[in-house]
């Protein structure tokens, strides 16, 4: 979900405006993705290297995760209706107590939920994701829930954040044209990735609807070529 | 004027049906929307062919009117040759930035056989000689080449020795013999070594998927006896201690930039720790040689606004 400032610069607003706006976008493209089945969405709202940013900037994206993720859990549509479960992915100690609390709450409220899984990466970098789960990989051997001759890359991906189902495809606005340390792991294995050269605010669904018809376009080759990978 | 009146026809048509409303003509009203559609969409996508084949006669107007990337490295040493290359070399040192390191993802072996791939792949070692010279011609010192089934690898001895003999390479390193070194899975061979020479003009490493996943498990399986054995805590495997580990010993930055030549946009299981930062560029269509696919990159690269964490 890249672009929010660039874009709220374009309009002479504050960079904060850029961020609601993306909020907006999000819920948008959620709708999209619930009406059209998808079934498991991820979206990078905040890298562990942003709190680089001013702390202005960051204060006011806290609030904003704060305030909207209660917001989601409790009121909108897409969790009421059609019961989708918001999962909040990252190293939460890095946030504050308010965000933590809202995070927690928008797991609680929305754990018993069937629908369409929502992984919120808040704060999140692949990088330490992989290294959590070498961790906890090492974690398990110690207790001895796991045999070190079982370490291999089911188990490390199975103690990922995000362990599955496999990601299909990985799509980047803004124009930029690298992974930001966002899903790597999961990213590699044959993902479709796209990087679409339009702010996330102005994301629509026509964009979205290209990058599904080439997906649905390549799915076969994607499909052969794990074929011969077996 | 003629698609305009067609098109207003059509909508038209597909209006009566909508208001006649009567359901034994639900199939024709159903045909005539499909219709509609599908008419729609074949005139955008010939509007869209158009516009790339437009794109692509520019392109290759300007490569005619300037540089043939083909020609420049495998041609023999005209005058006219030797100009265009300084020329390109120039250009390529006047662009505001390069990778140090560039990594190129090949498809594997089987892929090949079976498909096309743009027409922009020879053999293994071809390819690989021909991004060394490239390499080597916008002075990047590090050159990673990526197929995930080893088939580099498997010929580590044909490409050393292409290598060694390549007047490709030497042309593009000023007619002079560079210092190469080539490692793959443990090998190393030092190419056309210059004993005075404390670091190679070019390094270049064969990866495979053993780069990525494989090793994330080794170094869990090392931590883990380190930790058996009380010499580390888990506690003290952090982010840091893993990168740490990760580090290439030779102190290599993780690349800059990744060029995927493949017709999906999917890496393969690339190695996935050294992608964080990389920008990912796919060959262009429009590229009519390997070299030119490695040049639009590198033109594309230099354009990038690094805004990491920003």
């Amino acid at each position: 979900m890249d672009g929010n400032r660039r874009y709220a610069r374009k309009r002479q607003r504050v960079a904060s405006s850029g961020h609601v706006s993306g909020f907006y976008r999000l819920a948008k493209v959620l709708e999209w993705c619930n009406d059209l089945g998808v079934g498991n969405v991820s979206v990078f709202a905040f890298a562990i290297n942003n709190f680089n940013r001013t702390p202005e900037e960051v204060k006011t994206l806290m609030d904003l995760a704060e305030s909207k993720l209660r917001e989601l859990a409790e009121k909108s549509d897409l969790v009421q209706r059609h019961g989708v479960r918001i999962c909040v992915i990252g190293n939460r100690s890095l946030l504050s107590q308010g965000v933590q609390e809202a995070a927690e709450f928008a797991e609680q409220k929305t754990m018993h939920n069937r629908g369409m899984r929502l992984n919120i990466c808040f704060p999140y970098s692949a990088t330490d994701e992989i290294s959590s789960a070498i961790r906890k990989v090492v974690e398990d051997v110690d207790t001895g829930k796991l045999q070190h001759a079982e370490i291999d890359e089911k188990a490390l991906e199975s103690r990922l954040q995000i362990p599955g189902p496999d990601l299909d495809i990985l799509v980047r606005t803004s124009g930029q044209i690298r992974f930001s340390n966002y899903m790597l792991w999961q990213s590699v294995k044959m993902a479709y990735i796209r990087f679409v050269d339009v702010f996330w605010p102005d994301f629509s669904f026509f964009h979205m609807i290209c990058i599904l018809i080439s997906w649905q376009l390549a799915y076969n080759d994607i499909q052969r070529r794990k074929q011969l990978r077996k | 004027m003629a698609v305009f009146v067609w098109f207003i026809s059509l909508m038209a048509l597909a209006a009566i049906a909508h208001l006649s409303g009567s359901r034994g003509k639900q199939g024709l009203k159903q045909q005539l929307a499909d219709g509609a559609c599908s008419v729609v969409l074949r005139s955008a996508q010939l509007a869209f062919a158009v516009h790339r084949s437009f794109q692509a006669w520019v392109q290759n107007s300007l490569t005619q009117a300037g540089l043939d990337m083909q020609e420049l490295l495998q041609g023999d040493d005209t005058e006219a040759i030797l100009a265009k290359r300084q020329q390109l070399s120039d250009l390529l040192a006047s662009l505001p930035q390069r990778p140090e390191h560039l990594a190129v993802i090949l498809p594997e072996h089987e892929v090949r056989e079976n498909e096309a791939i743009g027409g922009l792949l020879v053999s293994e070692v071809d390819d690989v000689e021909v991004l060394c010279a490239w390499g080597l011609l916008a002075k990047i010192r590090r050159l990673s080449i990526y197929a995930r089934d080893d088939s580099l690898g498997r010929a580590f001895d044909s490409i050393a020795g292409r290598l060694r003999n390549s007047k490709m390479v030497a042309r593009a390193f000023n007619g002079r013999t560079p210092d190469i070194c080539l490692d793959s899975s443990g090998r190393v061979e030092h190419i056309c070594a210059n004993s005075g020479s404390t670091r190679p003009d070019i390094h270049i490493s064969l990866w495979t998927r053993d780069h990525g996943y494989p090793s994330l498990v080794r170094l869990s399986r090392e931590l883990s006896r380190e930790v058996q054995s009380k010499a580390l805590a888990p506690a003290a495997i952090t982010e840091a201690l893993v990168a740490d580990r990760l580090q290439d010993p030779r102190g290599s930055k993780h690349p800059e930039l990744v060029l995927l030549l493949d017709d999906l946009p999917c890496v393969s299981e690339f190695p996935p720790w050294p992608l964080q930062n990389s920008e990912l560029v796919q060959a262009d269509s429009g590229a009519r040689s390997l070299g030119d696919a490695v040049f639009r990159a590198l033109v594309c690269f230099a354009k990038i606004e690094m805004r990491f964490g920003k």
